[in-house]
């Protein structure tokens, strides 16, 4: 057994690695959020990084001088956030920014009722699985690569059978986040699953 | 040298639980700190969120730029350190510098007979400082 606190895919450790941009970096993308007037949409499938990414872009909305202020739902917890809204709506003005993580969960009537009820704040940026509701500041991506290169910084993944992490990918759909907790138990369990070097040997 | 160095008197970083120990601070830090807080703490690590607590406090107002103190520090009569496959319960002393936040961290062990509890071991599996 290996102890919870030596699984390299534990969560505090996974939780470290930062966005990776394609075909982006900082700089570019925020430009395109201040020329979209700061009201903007992170989209993409579940597991691709929209929540790092929003995490990290807080960072630099901070750096800027402009106050945060975090409101996240999701399956377990969709209801519209009238206690968010109550603490913030009276003071919200130029230089608030709301980032609103998992911005489906709310229905179509109940997104315009947020939209009007936070319209004194300088900025809104959003996360959705698809386009809509505002426009797109970027769509997060995976791909296998990605994965390996994500993987790699955790742990080194030669030591894991060849295959395994495209065999996860393609199972999970591209979702990096459940990718990566079923590579907590296989590392969990070191001896259930052969490694690189045992199933070498077994082969020739 | 660190700026900031947290260490046992005696070196050791396992103990049984409820035991005292003395504990030695160092600081030799660019800006004046407020304070320094000494800090028991506690983590939890693996597969589900982290929790962490503060277990226990103890201040050193105004000292300085630079300097050392021993404090002793109460440890708790539980819960133990422990790892299964899941998750871990880590011991830490920390040392912080206000308001900089400048940190730094000792993990120890916490149990009886001064050894990590394991949740789960294979029949042939030694304890884990074996």
């Amino acid at each position: 057994m290996r102890r919870a606190r030596d699984n390299p895919f534990a969560v505090e450790r996974v939780l470290r690695l930062r966005y990776r941009f394609r075909n982006d970096d900082w700089s570019a993308l925020l430009d395109r959020l201040q020329s979209l007037n700061y009201r903007a949409a992170i989209i993409g499938r579940k597991g691709s990084g929209k929540t790092t990414l929003l995490e990290e872009l807080a960072e630099h909305l901070e750096a800027r001088g402009l106050r945060i202020h975090r409101l996240f739902l999701n399956d377990q917890s969709r209801a519209y956030p009238a206690t968010f809204l109550r603490s913030v709506r009276d003071s919200l003005g130029e230089r608030d920014v709301i980032l609103f993580d998992g911005s489906e969960q709310l229905s179509l009537s109940a997104w315009w009722r947020f939209r009007w009820e936070t319209r004194r704040a300088g900025g809104l940026v959003i996360t959705k699985h698809r386009a809509g509701r505002l426009p797109t500041l970027i769509e997060c991506q995976t791909t296998r690569q990605l994965f390996h290169e994500l993987v790699g910084s955790l742990h080194d993944s030669k030591t894991l059978v060849p295959d395994t992490l495209d065999r996860l990918f393609e199972k999970h759909h591209g979702n990096l986040r459940d990718a990566i907790r079923e590579l907590y138990d296989i590392a969990a369990d070191p001896g259930s699953v052969p490694n690189a070097a045992e199933r070498a040997e077994s082969s020739s | 040298m660190s700026p900031l160095a947290i260490q046992t008197c005696d070196g050791r970083t396992a103990f049984d639980p409820a035991e005292t120990i003395t504990v030695e601070v160092q600081w030799e830090l660019a800006a004046e700190p407020e304070a320094l807080e000494v800090r028991l703490v506690w983590n939890t690590s693996g597969k589900g969120d982290t929790d962490i607590g503060v277990e226990q406090t103890i201040s050193i107002d105004a000292p300085g730029l630079s300097g050392s103190r021993q404090l002793d520090v109460d440890l708790p009569a539980a819960p133990y350190s422990f790892s299964g496959k899941l998750v871990s319960l880590i011991w830490a002393l920390e040392l912080v510098a206000r308001p900089s936040d400048e940190s730094c961290r000792t993990e120890i062990t916490i149990a009886p007979g001064q050894r990590e509890v394991l949740l789960h071991r294979e029949p042939n599996e030694q304890p884990a400082d074996e």
